[in-house]
């Protein structure tokens, strides 16, 4: 079976001489069908550059990146970031429908699609509204909708959690997995919170920091649906601290503030 | 008390209470009615013959809404032109800047030679006046759109053309309303401006005669009528702003709120 997204042997580095910055060296990362996969990592470690070359944004400056098996990657990925991102000037609707209607469905059918998809997010009836007029919460929820929508049910998500606290949080975490659990999407999320990639994921790649490497592939067995519990099983907890033993080879101290998700 | 009294009470009173002060001071003092009319003159003056008022207000009111268009056009266009050409900004801006230190009635007296008494001298001094702050907040608007969204378009598939019309015009919509707004009050200067020089008719070409004849309670009622006229272009621009951009008014007013 194909892989959806196949990073292969992908490094990349910004300047040139002597004020060259390498920013991802020799990076490795397979997502499969309907798979959910999470990139961990420390903060500025490169990990947005590596969705700036998944989407299409940036080319590698080695190895290669293929969205079902072509580099012609533009357009083919939804792509989700921690701001909302949602244009003030339009309804909630238009905002959803916004890339279908790029890529050139027509208005009426992309307006439908949007509707039917924002009903199913628990949107339904707010798809008139500006983005001003409805919660960080629930704009959030369409921005995700857009990304659905945008992409061939290829999803990059850019700590798309990030910006919220953390009750919201884990509330949309379950309502995530209950989402991709009934479509066909494969996802590639960003986080640096080792909770949140290790009870979303079937598989967890850790990042070293700049330039990023894989150090760690983690594949994760754990039954779903997994519920807020999760995460205080013994066997979430050896996964957590693997991922926490890569994540800060030297650094004991820096251990403390990994388990506090706010910090 | 509804939302908007609660609003309009202030200034009302405030205005009120200046008027009815300045009556009291012409009382007071038993000034000379020709010199230092009161308010009450001064309405009065306004009613003694209104259709030439009326007429002339007309003519200046024209001028005003003329030199706008052509100056809000002219501004869009070099806004754009300065937002996506290095090279017409690096040839372009400091003059446009140098056009602004050139003292405009100068310039009317020079347009009178070249076009006569006609309405053109005038419109052009309106359009000298309007473009400029149509022309800078353009380009600031055009500016300052997150480059985050052109991205998002950009993963789309979007093209350039097409990401100017659904991002960076919209964005840029509330600066160029405010250049509108600044300008639509503005342009009432530019056209008395353009009257004073030369001009058969029109509010200015009104206030200077009535000027040379010390009918100073006449000079008040018109200046009364051209702040009218200003404060109702004004007042235009914001209503078609509401109407254009409903979603900025909106915006705004849930940040009221939080």
């Amino acid at each position: 079976m194909q892989e959806r997204i196949s990073v292969k042997n992908v490094s990349k580095g910004f300047g040139t001489g002597e004020s060259r910055v390498a920013v991802l060296d020799g990076v490795d990362v397979e997502v499969g069908r309907h798979h959910f996969v999470s990139l961990l990592g420390p903060s500025g470690c490169g990990k947005s550059t590596l969705f700036n070359i998944i989407s299409g944004l940036m080319e590698p400056s080695q190895g290669e990146a293929l969205v079902d098996g072509s580099t012609e990657r533009l357009g083919t990925c939804g792509y989700m970031q921690q701001k909302d991102l949602l244009m003030p000037w339009k309804r909630i609707t238009d905002n959803v429908a916004l890339g279908l209607m790029v890529k050139g469905t027509p208005r009426n059918e992309a307006r439908e699609r949007a509707e039917e998809i924002l009903e199913r997010f628990g949107l339904g009836g707010f798809g008139h509204r500006y983005a001003s007029e409805i919660s960080g919460g629930m704009r959030q929820r369409a921005a995700l909708a857009r990304t659905f929508l945008a992409g061939d049910d290829v999803l990059l998500l850019d700590e798309p959690f990030g910006a919220l606290d953390s009750l919201t949080r884990l509330q949309m975490q379950s309502w995530l997995l209950d989402i991709w659990q009934e479509s066909a999407a494969s996802i590639l999320f960003i986080t640096h919170d080792v909770d949140e990639a290790i009870r979303l994921s079937d598989r967890v790649y850790v990042l070293s920091e700049r330039p990023a490497r894989v150090v760690l592939t983690l594949e994760i067995d754990l039954a779903r649906p997994r519920p807020y519990e999760t995460v205080l099983s013994a066997e979430f907890l050896a996964l957590k601290e693997q991922a926490i033993h890569y994540l800060h080879p030297d650094d004991p101290a820096s251990i403390q503030e990994e388990t506090n998700p706010d910090a | 008390m509804p939302e908007w009294l609660k609003k309009a009470l202030p200034p009302f009173l405030f205005g009120l209470l200046v008027i009815v002060g300045w009556e009291a001071l012409t009382i007071v003092t038993d000034a000379d009615p020709r010199i230092y009319p009161a308010p009450s003159e001064i309405l009065a003056a306004l009613f003694k013959n209104p259709e030439s008022l009326l007429r002339n207000a007309r003519i200046t009111a024209l001028e005003m809404v003329l030199g706008f268009v052509v100056g809000a056009a002219v501004g869009i266009g070099i806004g754009i032109l300065l937002a996506f050409s290095k090279v017409v900004r690096s040839a372009v801006y400091p003059w446009l800047i140098v056009s602004q230190t050139i003292p405009i009635p100068a310039v009317a007296a020079v347009l009178v030679i070249w076009f006569g008494f006609s309405i053109v001298p005038k419109v052009i001094v309106v359009v000298l006046i309007a473009f400029f702050p149509i022309a800078v907040n353009t380009v600031d608007g055009l500016k300052a759109v997150d480059p985050e969204m052109v991205r998002l378009m950009r993963t789309f598939g979007a093209s350039r053309p097409r990401i100017f019309r659904e991002v960076r015009i919209p964005v840029a919509m509330p600066h160029i309303f405010t250049g509108m707004k600044v300008a639509a009050a503005f342009s009432v200067l530019g056209a008395v401006f353009g009257e004073w020089v030369g001009a058969k008719g029109g509010l200015g070409y009104l206030l200077l005669l009535k000027n040379r004849a010390v009918n100073t309670d006449e000079v008040f009622a018109i200046i009364l009528a051209l702040s009218v006229l200003g404060v109702g272009f004004f007042g235009l621009i914001v209503i078609i702003e509401r109407l254009t951009i409903p979603w900025y008014h909106k915006a705004r007013q849930m940040e009221g709120v939080q």
